[in-house]
């Protein structure tokens, strides 16, 4: 039922879409949309670009993809990605390890401090019937003021005036994957997590349950699935991926903590999820926001200041939401079709 | 109504169904579940639209396409499942929908036609409560009172006294008879037989979808009524016991004594009931479902945990209360709803490895054996004739017989020990029953001890050893398939217990009700 076609269909509905928009402030849609393929494909290091955007999007599209396959609605990948970064911010500041160790002990910090988050509510759900919804939700803004907290006072770069946190040692650092590009090799991590969750999906007593679960709940107890544990393991798994993302854009991209730099990976992951279906298709899924983030920064120096970030953020919104809308419609759509074909039958 | 007929896609709910209704009159619609009596008031209250026939109101043709034309024609239904809005007060539950009772001056008018209502008919209920703090009786009360200020002359009530004490039951009735004094008709519809022929004028008695007869109350007897609505014309054709070698051996694998539970809704479910379950019998539990048959075999599966009372598997406590534990002990079950027990959206090879997840060969360290699960849920759709091309379609594909078959086949490739099997053949047509029931047959032949809960006596007496009689949470009654009378049976089921048959008196009921 879910054809590629749909998801190309989805891509160009969504570019065409959102140049529409910033076009309708004047501009030549024509130009806008060269500019926007330009500046996510155009030259290897906008390819890089939109690479480096699209690592951490992997993750946070993981998160929420492992979750929703077991009918766990894990929104709370924003406020664990906060939490991801602040252990490993931490861990790169202030631990003395060489390199490769220093880096990898800094990355599973971060993965701690995502699981550990995801695991209150998932916790709460397994033992007291929460909604997990809304305790995801509510502790993505304590995550937030937490960070807050923690990069202006604790760990704040005395040096300078913004809102940073010290930057990480070197020895903390995953390397760029090229001299002089910002795309990192946190990309790995990335891809190795993506298909060992497509492996945990497809071929695992964990996955089997997990999709149990997400099917039918009902079945999955009489199934003998322990449906309490395997929602905690769930929010575990879920929370620690999202944990990884903050950690790829400490260790990999910004090599600190920026109040503003961080925020709505966790939400963009959930449209990354739902784009991708599966967890194969999340990388996809987070290339191609990634290019649209990338993509828009360009449009944004190429239409000079009279582009402001609003309309930079309004295009991925609409992007955004074509995406998640066309597959939606074409189901619609599809069943529309259906229904038509069995009363032709019928009469 | 009349030649009323409404088509689902695997059943004919209604066939040609002739049905009236007349002024001030209570009358009673009665039949097993699945008799097609609910279908026929969602027709008559625009739910569902009949395939053929047609309705009158007050002699006039009336085309109803929804609940709103129902209404307008002065009709009002209570359901089993009640449709009130937890969130918000009875009176504003009433007002919902309802020009005339909005604003200021329209709650007041609320306020006094509610108050009228609940005067005239003994129908107390908190206005101003909040309905989630209710309890069922008064949620009851207002789904009435909402539906008689709307202007209902015409009550539909689904099974009203299936959630109800035996004193709100007198309340109701009461209601009941004051509506019909004011010349108001009620629809009764239920299964118990001594209710109908105490309230009702009329009862009309339904049978797989065909009306059996109308007549009125005073004609009629209890078991009458009973043996019309079983349809036990059939039931003299099957002599008890046939054809039925003898896999029975004395030894009990499952033992249940004084077990108590509550049910979801915190209800008390099971009430200190005791059963023995042997090695190679197939032990059939008769009762009107609502019974405990639900919990009882949740409690044999390992799904629910009993509040008081001690289960033996195999002579031994269970070790963990877990369903996984439970069915690694060699416990399968057949849950009454087949949709409760597949996995739609995923391939069928899901469905079929669900419950052996974590049984070598198909798991090992965690990982799953698909090649071996994919051969071994072809094995299945081979044996049991499920119409799927592969083991990679998506189960939502299949027909419900084919579900059907598929968790029969799931639970039966188990080599299970115990099998609880609910309601197996609902919804199936005679090819598919005779089916299932062949393969239940050869599992005890083969030494399993099944636990058979079922509604239809026919499905009961054709294949148990030994059937025991569930009512209001207790066995009443147990009789080996020689000796076993379906008048008498009937009779239990309907609670109506004879003191004299000598009993366990642990099995009697309790004087009082916590």
């Amino acid at each position: 039922m879910r054809l590629p076609l749909s998801q190309i269909l989805v891509v160009i509905i969504s570019v065409v879409a959102a140049s529409a928009v910033i076009a309708a402030t004047g501009y030549n849609i024509i130009y806008v949309f060269t500019e926007l393929v330009y500046g996510a494909f155009g030259t290897p290091y906008y390819f890089s670009e939109t690479i480096a955007r699209a690592t951490p999007l992997i993750l946070t599209g993981l998160a929420f993809t492992v979750a929703i396959k077991g009918g766990y609605w894990n929104i709370g990948g924003e406020g664990q990605a906060w939490v991801g970064a602040m252990f490993a911010v931490t861990i790169g500041i202030f631990a003395d390890l060489p390199f490769p160790l220093h880096a990898i002990v800094a990355a599973l910090g971060a993965l701690v401090g995502g699981a550990l988050w995801g695991f209150i509510p998932g916790v709460l759900k397994a033992k007291l019937e929460v909604n997990e919804v809304l305790t995801t939700l509510m502790m993505n803004y304590v995550a937030y003021w937490l960070a807050y907290y923690v990069i202006n006072w604790p760990l704040k770069d005395r040096t300078i005036y913004a809102q940073q946190t010290y930057f990480i040692k070197s020895s903390a650092i995953f390397p760029p994957l090229a001299a002089g590009l910002r795309a990192h090799s946190f990309l790995i991590v990335a891809l190795i997590c993506a298909i060992v969750a497509q492996l945990i999906l497809s071929r695992t007593r964990f996955g089997q349950e997990i999709l149990s679960l997400g099917s039918n709940l009902a079945a999955a107890r009489s199934g003998g699935v322990n449906v309490g544990r395997t929602y905690t393991k769930i929010s575990l798994v879920s929370g620690a991926l999202a944990g990884l993302a903050g950690g790829s854009e400490v260790l990999g991209f910004m090599h600190n903590l920026d109040i503003f730099k961080l925020a709505g990976l966790g939400y963009l992951g959930i449209g990354v999820s739902v784009l991708g279906v599966n967890a194969i298709g999340a990388i996809f899924a987070a290339v191609f926001v990634g290019a649209l983030v990338s993509g828009a920064d360009n449009l944004q120096r190429a239409l000079g200041l009279r582009v402001s970030d609003a309309a930079v953020n309004v295009f991925t919104g609409t992007a955004i939401m074509c995406a998640l809308l066309v597959p939606a419609m074409l189901i619609r759509l599809q069943r529309v079709w259906k229904l038509r074909g069995k009363k032709r039958v019928r009469t | 109504m009349l030649g009323i007929t409404k088509r689902f896609p695997t059943v004919v709910a209604n066939d040609d169904v002739d049905f009236r209704l007349c002024k001030g009159e209570i009358h009673g619609l009665l039949g097993e579940n699945g008799a097609g009596k609910t279908t026929l008031m969602n027709v008559l209250y625009g739910l569902l639209q009949p395939d053929g026939g047609t309705i009158y109101v007050r002699g006039k043709k009336a085309r109803i396409s929804s609940p709103k034309d129902a209404i307008r024609l002065g009709m009002g239904m209570v359901r089993q499942h009640f449709t009130l809005i937890p969130r918000l007060t009875v009176a504003e539950n009433i007002a919902i929908g309802f020009r005339n009772f909005s604003g200021a001056s329209g709650r007041r008018r609320l306020q006094e036609t509610a108050e009228k209502i609940a005067q005239n008919y003994n129908l107390t209920i908190p206005l101003d409560s909040m309905v989630e703090t209710l309890a069922v009786g008064e949620k009851q009360r207002a789904e009435i009172v909402r539906a008689l200020c709307r202007g209902a002359e015409i009550m539909i009530l689904d099974e009203p006294t299936a959630v109800l004490t035996p004193q709100e039951v007198d309340g109701l009735f009461g209601a009941l008879r004051i509506l019909s004094r004011d010349n108001k008709s009620t629809i009764f519809i239920t299964h118990k037989v001594r209710e109908a022929l105490t309230i009702c004028n009329r009862v009309t008695v339904m049978s797989k979808g065909r009306v059996m007869k109308t007549l009125p109350s005073k004609e009629i007897s209890e078991l009458e009524l009973s043996r019309m609505m079983i349809g036990s014309a059939e039931l003299e054709g099957i002599s008890p016991g046939e054809a039925k070698a003898t896999a029975h051996v004395e030894e009990t694998l499952l033992e249940m004594n004084n077990v108590s539970a509550t049910a979801d809704d915190g209800r008390q479910a099971l009430r200190q009931l005791s059963l023995e379950l042997h090695r190679g019998e197939i032990l059939g539990i008769a009762g009107v479902s609502g019974n405990g048959q639900s919990e009882l075999l949740e409690v044999a599966a390992g799904l629910r945990r009993p509040t008081s009372g001690e289960v033996r598997v195999f002579g031994k406590p269970p070790k963990k209360w877990s369903r996984e534990h439970f069915i690694r002990l060699g416990i399968s079950y057949i849950p009454e709803d087949r949709m409760n027990a597949v996995l739609p959206g995923l391939p069928l090879w899901r469905t079929a490895v669900l419950g052996s997840q974590f049984t070598y060969p198909n798991e090992n360290r965690g990982m799953l054996n698909i090649l071996h699960i994919k051969r071994m849920a072809q094995q299945m759709i081979s044996d049991y004739g499920i119409a799927a091309r592969s083991p990679d379609v998506n189960v939502q594909q299949l027909s419900g017989g084919n579900l059907q078959r598929l968790v029969l086949a799931r639970e039966l490739s188990r080599s299970p020990k115990i099998i609880l099997a609910a309601q197996p053949t609902r919804g199936l047509d005679i090819a598919a029953t005779e089916r299932v029931h062949n393969a239940l047959r050869e599992k005890r032949l083969e030494g399993s001890a099944i636990l058979l809960v079922s509604e239809n006596l026919d499905e009961i007496f054709a294949l148990s050893d030994r059937i025991s009689v569930i009512y209001d949470g207790r066995i009443v009654g147990t009789f080996g398939i020689a000796s076993a009378k379906v008048k008498e049976i009937g009779a239990l089921m309907l609670g109506m217990l004879d003191q004299n048959r000598s009993m366990n008196p642990e099995q009697m009921p309790p004087t009082s009700k916590e």
